[in-house]
């Protein structure tokens, strides 16, 4: 590694513009909790704009540099009013999808405004500025500007943040929005100025690199420049300005240091991309809403198909029949009309495209996980397979092995991110894209400068002409998306989607997290690595440029375009973003013109084009319901309840009393345990015994412990000392989920469950794991009254169905102890006596032990036989509740200690 | 009428508006696409300006052609086949589509005439009478203000117009006398689909504490955030000095008066002490000289602050994190202040001397609302009390005569209810 003065000097300047992307991606990310993904292209739309103005219409230089910088900032100010701001309950998915697009849509834009003024040489430099050497490297007069001007951007910056009001209001927004709001500084005013001048610092550092790119300009401002901001960000931990543009300095050496080492350029991505991995997992961003799963994926939800119908076969199989007319559609219609060579080899890469979009529904749509990386896995699994036939010289052997290879890069690629939070996957898998682009694909081992994929054979049959790989193509497409949809109408799909929704409900009732994650990063790999093999077999060549990053953000892209809910959705997706520019023959501008369609569609219609088709759907199966003797009123499902459920409770009836039981016997030992947080010791030594068939209670004031206490039982925290052991075993450390599938269950304080399940859905995923499935799901939800709710969206109902469908679900997995967090939070007050007549029938119909946490001291008295009072992490009293209530510790515990009493106390104390 | 065909005849009344707008829309689009078409003939090939009519040109007709399959899906949507009644309208809504049918043709015989000529002919007519029978129906249409107008004031500052009225109506000498200077009346907020306040009406006059207690969860934190605007609210009012403030913002009600405490993150961590007064006044935008006049007051009540002026928040204890966040309304001086979590984890002296603080600040002007776990503590420092549990108020009563019967707040804690010692 040769780092003589003259690279030092260009790593150094190099790394200026890195550095000031950085600062404007740690500018946005304190004021809006966001990263934005087109901060870089941004900034290259204002430098075409003035290298356009320059060359094309003679502008004087620093005037047209004015415009572009406040072109810049306007776009970045208008991006965050139409796009953040209408972002909120949304999950982060759509706003990474969005940013994305709008950066592709920037950069095509910028290529259409520049003109002339395309690249390096063409581009106007500032004039004013020397050029001067060292050593081997000289320094152009635009580089000097960066060298002179970078800094004094940034010192700006930072006094402009130190010194004035503005930046008084930035700061506070960033540390405590709701508090700078009250204030008087609305928190969306405050970010729109912020991402003005985000975005202006990011055209000035594109204006000033600009003049030294080579051809491929655009190329090199895109996602490579991204990647580079992005980890200097990271390592600036999001938070200070001046580290992220000193960590952007540093990045820029350490790229000039590798670059000098002789190695191709595509290490520095590589070793980016583990720095970035690195960072964001050892140090990850400090912020609310860093994680995935914020914000409701109802949005992304399109409508269900209205109960009624299921009656009809159509509606029942809707989705297969438009699939069979489809298919049917691409092997008749379309090949006698349509199918020349162009096109087939055209619709192969759509098709291919489509299968990798769908890993992205698997992996995104329904685990959660935002990964920007799965056309980079397609790559590998293309080398894999292209090398597996070359090899064997048996075809089946290549996609197979790409199937096997796609998922394991994947799971590795996923594993480490499992432990960290939605931006930082998409973060890791984007550099991993990069990284498999410039440096994994050109070895020799890999991909090197090309390699000839062999056609596929079966036997003696060879596919040796592009319209009869077009016909493979569809039919392992076909193969693909039945396999993907059998998959997720299943229990897996469902538990996967409960694990999205809410982790903690669905570890709750036994969904086991590790596992299902990692069959979902196999599945979605091996999906990947197929398309990645069908893709190379069609072509006479692949080479590395085959799989650039761009396509890794452009399968994102499709599948929430066409819509991530169905698996159709990510095939018309192929077929809009992909197919369309390509079979129309549409040239950059237009393309350009279509991909700000699709962002205006996404940005509109979160659900992606399917939602245009649903009520194409519905319209169809009224029709044809009506023929059928269907009257559309009786269609939609009811979501207020005539009479709620609690209330029209009957009770279980009587149940088999289980003959091994013997009462009184204690099951649940819990053993002193204790929890500090920081400094504070919540729990202090509790111990407690809950005995077969007993309903305990434990109440007490804020900040008793009792949460926490009741958290270590349930499994969701681990007790610094003590134990908890249940029937002799000791589970203190173990899961919720393992301790689910023994038999301890619980339920939360906001019942939110699983909003875009339905109620039947979230009772059959209890079912499938139940100890004891005597009853079918149908019954289960007439006991519980629920039949005319089964199939209304968990988020549609009112709050105390909700908490039926929850205590349901627990019921179903027939455990033996139940764990109740403030069962009576948000029921009203007159269902309360309801209430505590379900959860007695738990007991007594059930054979059910009871533990419940709660403040309503009528619902408690009415159910509970033991009482237990905490307070200040400790235990205060044991007993009946009138003995309980009674205890004078127990009532200054709840009512407090006024000043005066402390005061008098303190001076009685002293005089004694 | 079902609530099923009722809600489909609803969803028609949209479209139909919406597809209102897009044939308009299409008035403007269709002619653009042809200018836009005409100039880039117009202008040199390869030209950077070619380039942007190019694509100007491009966009607009991708769009009209979009646009035009939507209205004339939606107006087939509307009217179906055959149409239930034949009349002005129906007759419009068959020319959009049978427009659309028309001009497609006229596209694909581009080369064949003179069958394209007379189509295109007989789609100008088509479009020519369209406009005219949809302009007279607008015409006929009774007026309705467009949203439009309110929308984008409200875009650009969502509070001026409500702030405007209430200074207009003070000038005017019209304001509301003698009335709680803070007021919710019959409130009612959900959080997602869960109903959390139900009718809460509580009220603040003038000179008053007033304190808010209850249970956990029990709805006080979600109170005083609807009250200061940072939860909406889905019925009732708020007022503010008998000014209906629901549809202001926090900034707008900061504007009024109003300060609030956020519990558990009442000051503003990474800023300074001396910072945190400042940003606190921030909406004030007092001249340096009236800032620093105002902290100085402060620093005579709070010796500390002079001594740490310049230490991060943060790095405060809990005590003092509360206290800087209560001399704001010493800087700030509003009218009434709330605050949430009082006195939780405090010790008693800090909690002592917090209660000098704000009857000093009630003294000054302020009256205030806070919230409060501990009945003692809430008798001891408020004049009235309310008692908020399971989202609705059990309790409204003079914190003098409630401290006097302790037998009422064990009854409501421990018992179940305020008022009922009886458990189900």
């Amino acid at each position: 590694m040769g780092l003589n003065q003259a690279a030092l000097v260009q790593g150094l300047i190099l790394g200026i513009p890195y550095g000031l992307l950085a600062v404007g991606l740690v500018l946005v990310f304190k004021v809006s909790k966001f990263i934005n993904f087109a901060q870089g292209a941004i900034g290259a739309f204002g430098g075409a704009i003035v290298g356009s103005l320059t060359v094309t219409y003679g502008v004087p230089y620093w005037a047209a540099f004015a415009v572009g910088v406040v072109v810049a900032a306007g776009i970045a100010a208008a991006s965050e009013a139409a796009i953040i701001r209408r972002l909120s309950g949304q999950p982060l998915l759509m706003g990474v999808v969005i940013t994305l697009l709008l950066s592709q849509l920037l950069l095509g834009m910028s290529f259409v405004v520049v003109g002339d003024a395309t690249f390096g040489a063409a581009y106007p430099t500032p004039s004013p500025f020397p050029s001067f050497e060292v050593g081997t490297f000289v320094i152009v007069p635009s580089y000097t500007a960066l060298l002179i001007l970078g800094p004094i951007v940034v010192i700006a910056l930072a006094l402009v943040l130190r010194r004035t009001r503005y930046g008084l209001a930035v700061r506070a927004t960033a540390s405590n929005p709701d508090a700078a709001w009250v204030a008087g500084a609305p928190p969306f005013q405050i970010a729109g100025r912020s991402w003005a001048i985000a975005g202006g610092i990011s055209a000035f550092s594109a204006i000033l690199l600009w003049p030294t790119q080579g051809v491929d300009a655009l190329g090199t401002l895109g996602p490579a420049l991204l990647l580079r901001g992005l980890v200097a960000a990271s390592i600036a931990r999001f938070e200070s300005i001046t580290a992220a543009f000193f960590a952007g300095i540093g990045v820029g050496v350490v790229e000039v240091a590798l670059r000098g080492s002789g190695t191709t350029t595509g290490i520095a991505d590589l070793v980016l991309a583990a720095i970035a991995l690195i960072v964001l997992i050892a140090r990850p961003p400090k912020a609310s809403r860093v994680s995935e799963n914020d914000g409701n994926w109802t949005k992304l939800s399109l409508r269900r198909l209205p109960v009624r119908y299921e009656q009809l076969w159509l509606g029942r199989n809707f989705g297969s029949v438009m699939g069979v007319v489809s298919l049917i559609f691409m092997i008749t219609v379309i090949p006698l009309f349509f199918l020349t060579a162009t096109i087939a080899s055209t619709l192969t890469y759509v098709f291919a495209l489509a299968i990798v979009a769908l890993s992205v529904l698997i992996i995104t749509g329904r685990a959660g996980q935002l990964s920007l990386g799965q056309f980079a896995i397609a790559g590998i699994g293309a080398t894999v397979s292209v090398k597996i036939v070359d090899l064997s010289g048996v075809f089946v052997l290549g996609p197979i092995a790409a199937m096997v290879i796609g998922g394991l890069v994947c799971l590795l690629l996923g594993v480490p991110a499992l432990r960290t939070k939605g931006l930082v996957l998409a973060v890791t898998t984007l550099a991993f894209a990069l990284a498999t682009r410039s440096w994994i694909l050109p070895q020799e081992w890999a991909l090197g400068s090309g390699l000839k994929p062999a056609r596929p054979a079966f036997g003696a049959f060879e596919i040796d002409s592009s319209v009869r790989y077009y016909f493979f193509a569809l039919a392992i497409l076909t193969a693909a998306a039945v396999f993907t949809s059998w998959l997720v109408k299943r229990n897996w799909g469902r538990e996967l989607v409960a694990l999205r929704d809410n982790e903690g409900a669905a570890r709750a009732l036994g969904v086991q997290v590790v596992r299902r994650r990692v069959e979902a990063f196999l599945v979605a790999g091996a999906l990947a690595g197929l398309g990645g093999s069908l893709l190379a077999h069609s072509r006479p060549l692949i080479t590395p440029t085959d799989f650039s990053a761009n396509t890794s953000i452009d399968v994102v892209v499709i599948a929430a375009v066409g819509g991530i809910s169905l698996v159709s959705g990510p095939i018309i997706g192929a077929v809009l973003v992909a197919g369309v520019p390509l079979l129309a023959g549409l040239d950059a501008t237009a393309t350009t013109g279509l991909l700000l369609l699709y962002l205006v569609l996404v940005l509109f219609r979160p659900s992606g084009f399917l939602s245009f088709l649903v009520p194409l759907r519905d319209w169809w199966l009224e029709e044809w319901g009506r023929t059928r003797g269907i009257d559309p009123a009786t269609v939609k499902p009811r979501t207020t309840p005539q009479k709620s459920p609690l209330l029209a409770f009957m009770g279980f009836g009587r149940r088999e009393e289980a003959a091994t039981r013997s009462a009184d016997e204690s099951i649940l030992e819990v053993s002193a345990v204790s929890k500090s947080y920081g400094g504070i010791r919540a729990v202090q030594g509790v111990s407690l015994t809950v005995r077969e068939g007993s309903a305990t209670a434990i109440i007490g004031p804020n900040g008793a412990g009792k949460t926490t206490f009741f958290e270590m039982i349930s499994g969701f925290v681990t007790p610094d000392e003590g134990s908890v052991t249940f029937h002799g075993r000791n589970i203190t450390s173990r899961s919720p989920e393992f301790r689910a599938r023994r038999g301890i269950v619980r339920s939360f304080q906001n019942a939110l469950l699983f909003p875009t399940l339905t109620v039947y859905q979230a009772v059959e995923l209890s079912h499938g794991r139940g100890r004891s499935a005597e009853l079918t799901v149908p019954e289960l939800l007439e006991l519980a009254g629920l039949s005319e709710f089964a199939d209304t969206l968990i988020s549609d109902l009112p709050t105390g169905v909700r908490r039926v469908t929850e205590l349901t679900c627990d019921i179903t997995l027939t455990p033996e102890l139940i764990l109740l967090d403030e069962p009576s939070a948000g029921i009203a007050h007159s269902e309360i006596p309801a209430l505590a007549k379900w959860i007695r029938a738990l007991r007594e119909d059930l054979h059910m032990t009871v533990l419940v946490v709660d403040h309503d001291m009528n619902l408690l008295r009415s159910v509970c036989d033991e009482f237990v009072a905490m307070d200040l992490g400790q235990v205060i009293a044991r007993g009946t509740a009138d003995e309980v209530a009674a205890n004078p510790k127990v009532i200054e515990a709840f009512l407090g200690t006024s000043v005066a009493a402390v005061e008098r106390s303190a001076v009685a104390t002293v005089a004694e | 009428m079902s609530t099923v065909a009722s809600e489909k005849t609803e969803l028609k009344r949209d479209i139909t508006r919406w597809n209102r707008r897009l044939g308009w829309a299409l008035i403007v689009f269709f002619p653009l696409s042809y200018a836009t078409a005409w100039w880039s003939e117009q202008t040199v090939d390869g030209t950077v300006l070619n380039s942007w009519v190019s694509f100007f040109n491009v966009l607009i007709q991708v769009v009209a052609t979009l646009v035009l399959l939507t209205h004339a899906g939606y107006s087939f949507y509307v009217f179906g086949f055959p149409a239930p009644r034949w009349n002005l309208r129906a007759i419009n809504g068959y020319a959009a589509y049978f427009v659309l049918l028309i001009y497609l043709m006229s596209q694909a015989s581009t080369d064949i005439e003179p069958q394209h000529t007379v189509l295109v002919w007989i789609s100008f007519t088509l479009i020519g009478i369209h406009v005219l029978i949809a302009g007279y129906l607008a015409y006929k249409r009774p007026r309705r203000e467009t949203l439009l107008k309110e929308d984008f004031r409200a875009l650009i500052s969502p509070d001026a117009q409500t702030l405007e009225e209430i200074a207009q109506s003070r000038a005017a000498g019209t304001a509301p006398t003698d009335v709680p200077v803070l007021e919710a009346k019959s409130l009612n907020v959900d959080l997602g689909s869960v109903r959390v306040l139900f009718d809460v009406d509580l009220h603040v006059m003038p000179g008053e504490i007033v304190a808010l207690m209850g249970n956990n969860g029990a709805g006080k934190t979600t109170t005083l955030r609807t009250l200061a605007g940072l939860t909406p609210t889905t019925g009732g009012s708020v007022l503010l000095d008998g000014f209906r403030v629901t549809n202001l913002t926090p900034a707008g009600r900061a504007e009024l008066g109003l300060s609030l405490i956020i519990g558990g993150r009442a000051v503003f961590g990474p800023l300074s002490v001396r910072e945190n007064l400042e940003m606190f006044a921030y909406r004030l935008g007092l001249s340096s000289a009236e800032l620093e006049s105002r902290i100085d007051k402060t620093k005579e009540i709070f010796p500390w602050i002079a001594d740490r002026s310049a230490q991060n928040a943060a790095t405060l204890s809990g005590g003092e994190q509360q206290m800087l966040a209560i001399a704001q309304a010493l800087v700030v001086r509003p009218k009434i202040l709330l605050i949430d979590e009082f006195s939780l984890g405090l010790s008693p002296k800090v909690v002592g001397e917090l209660i000098d603080v704000v009857r000093t600040i009630c003294e000054n002007g302020t009256a205030v609302l806070l919230v409060e776990q501990s009945a003692a503590v809430a008798c001891e420092v408020a004049d009235r009390v309310y008692a908020l549990e399971r989202g609705s108020i059990v309790l409204a009563e003079d914190a003098t005569i409630l401290a006097a019967d302790p037998q009422r707040l064990t009854n409501l804690y421990l018992q179940g209810s305020a008022t009922q010692g009886s458990s189900v």
